[in-house]
């Protein structure tokens, strides 16, 4: 198996049947498991590295979990920053310039940006030769849908930071439509938001402006659309606090 | 030698002693190497569970170890024990689905500050500290390599080490996953300690 079928198994991106043929080839292979493994580890490294195509990137950070993309993250840029073993005394002076024609480049960019965004906060985003400072964003990722038939059962809660500047919803996929409309209402505003929602493999999701939303109920809708027809496939319903 | 680490309470409940006596002895006669069998698919499903994006890997792989103990210990007759562990894994993971979505989600999904890159990087050098300097280095220099050089430079370091190019990447995964472990676990440390002094 190449190693591109292993990165589009962890990705998310193969059918059912070639899903299957390599969870059991994982199972029973332990040499392949561990073949498959270390494809997970280098698709993280080249996301850490800023190697991979934005929507493969997108993926990864919604695949994996926190602690992996920490480590991902923090163990290629600490090669990057080439603190791999111990400095040599010849290098010590090089950091120190180093770290001072950061720090002064730092202040240069980040001025006018706290001047002029004092409610964004920069995230954390792989080593890019086209690095920019990404909109802080938070991402509610929802992965329970009510149909209409079982209302009244709990309301979910979101905490949404008040930094944040853009929420992004995801759902576990409905597959077999073309498009996807998402609909947002509050309970005191009605409709607040009308938006496509992006199907990639198995999560739709959306993005909407955070400011749009502020503390109290909604009611989300999902649509499959066909031209001027849309049916509606799920809805959902939660509560939001920010903080 | 009966594995105790790795499982959730309620499977602990779940799971009686003679059912796992009879998983383990399904595994291997030699009950030292039944544990490492035991453990080692218990860490096979937990990976298929986290690939096929399930919240809670830990528990759905106890799940699926304690529907094959209980199976065993009814009587029936399993041919091949890693086969039929997929099997249930399968069954476990198309129930739990549609369950998750019913998941009651207040307080659990929650927006907690980011640490900034410099506290995750200190965490990361505490954790990489943990480990035993040649260790550290092996680690760091095998995940080092571009894209273009992996091979070449992991091929260089099995050589250099008088391995097989098979236990260089298991003993490098291993370390890999004792540092994700160990970051998710000081991870937590310290959002407790915040949500403590808040």
């Amino acid at each position: 198996m190449n190693p591109d079928q292993l990165r589009s198994y962890l990705l998310g991106r193969l059918p059912p049947g070639d899903r299957e043929e390599i969870e059991t080839r994982a199972f029973e292979d332990d040499t392949f498991d561990s073949q498959l493994q270390e494809a997970e580890a280098d698709l993280l490294d080249d996301w850490a590295r800023g190697q991979l195509v934005p929507a493969d990137a997108d993926r990864v950070q919604e695949r994996f979990p926190p602690a992996k993309l920490d480590v991902a993250l923090h163990l290629n840029r600490r090669h990057l920053n080439g603190k791999i073993g111990k400095p040599s005394p010849s290098s010590q002076k090089s950091r120190v310039l180093w770290w001072l024609a950061t720090a002064a480049a730092a202040l240069l960019i980040l001025a006018p940006a706290i001047y002029f965004w004092p409610h964004s906060r920069p995230v954390a985003t792989p080593q890019s030769s086209q690095a920019r400072p990404a909109p802080a964003r938070v991402e509610i990722a929802i992965v329970a849908l009510r149909t209409p038939s079982t209302r009244g059962t709990a309301i979910p809660l979101f905490a949404v930071a008040r930094s944040a500047t853009v929420v992004r919803l995801t759902v576990p996929a409905i597959q077999g439509y073309s498009q996807y409309e998402f609909r947002l209402e509050s309970a005191v505003r009605g409709q607040i938001a009308r938006q496509r929602m992006t199907l990639n493999g198995d999560v739709l999701s959306v993005e909407f402006d955070a400011s749009l939303i502020a503390d109290g109920d909604y009611d989300s809708s999902i649509f499959a659309t066909t031209g001027d027809v849309s049916d509606l496939l799920a809805t959902y319903s939660f509560r939001v606090e920010k903080k | 030698m009966i594995p105790v680490v790795g499982r959730s309470r309620r499977a602990e409940l779940e799971m009686t002693e003679h059912g796992l006596k009879s998983l383990l002895s399904l595994l291997s006669d030699d009950p030292e190497r039944a544990g490492e069998l035991y453990l080692h698919i218990q860490q096979k499903l937990i990976r298929y569970f986290g690939w096929n994006l399930c919240p809670n890997p830990e528990e759905l792989a106890d799940e699926v170890l304690d529907r094959v103990a209980r199976r065993v210990s009814e009587g029936e007759s399993i041919q091949s024990p890693v086969s039929y562990v997929l099997g249930v894994a399968r069954r476990v993971l198309l129930e739990a689905k549609p369950k998750a979505l019913f998941l009651p989600l207040e307080g659990d999904v929650e927006v907690v500050p980011q640490p900034t890159d410099e506290e995750t990087l200190t965490r990361l050098d505490q954790c990489l500290e943990e480990l035993a300097p040649e260790s550290r280095a092996v680690l760091l220099e095998y995940y080092s390599a571009e894209a273009a050089e992996r091979i070449r430079v992991r091929q260089g370091m099995a050589d250099r080490m008088g391995l097989s190019m098979n236990a260089l990447r298991n003993r490098c995964l291993r370390l890999r996953r004792n540092l994700e472990e160990c970051m998710e676990s000081r991870r937590t440390q310290d959002s407790r300690k915040a949500d403590d002094e808040s």
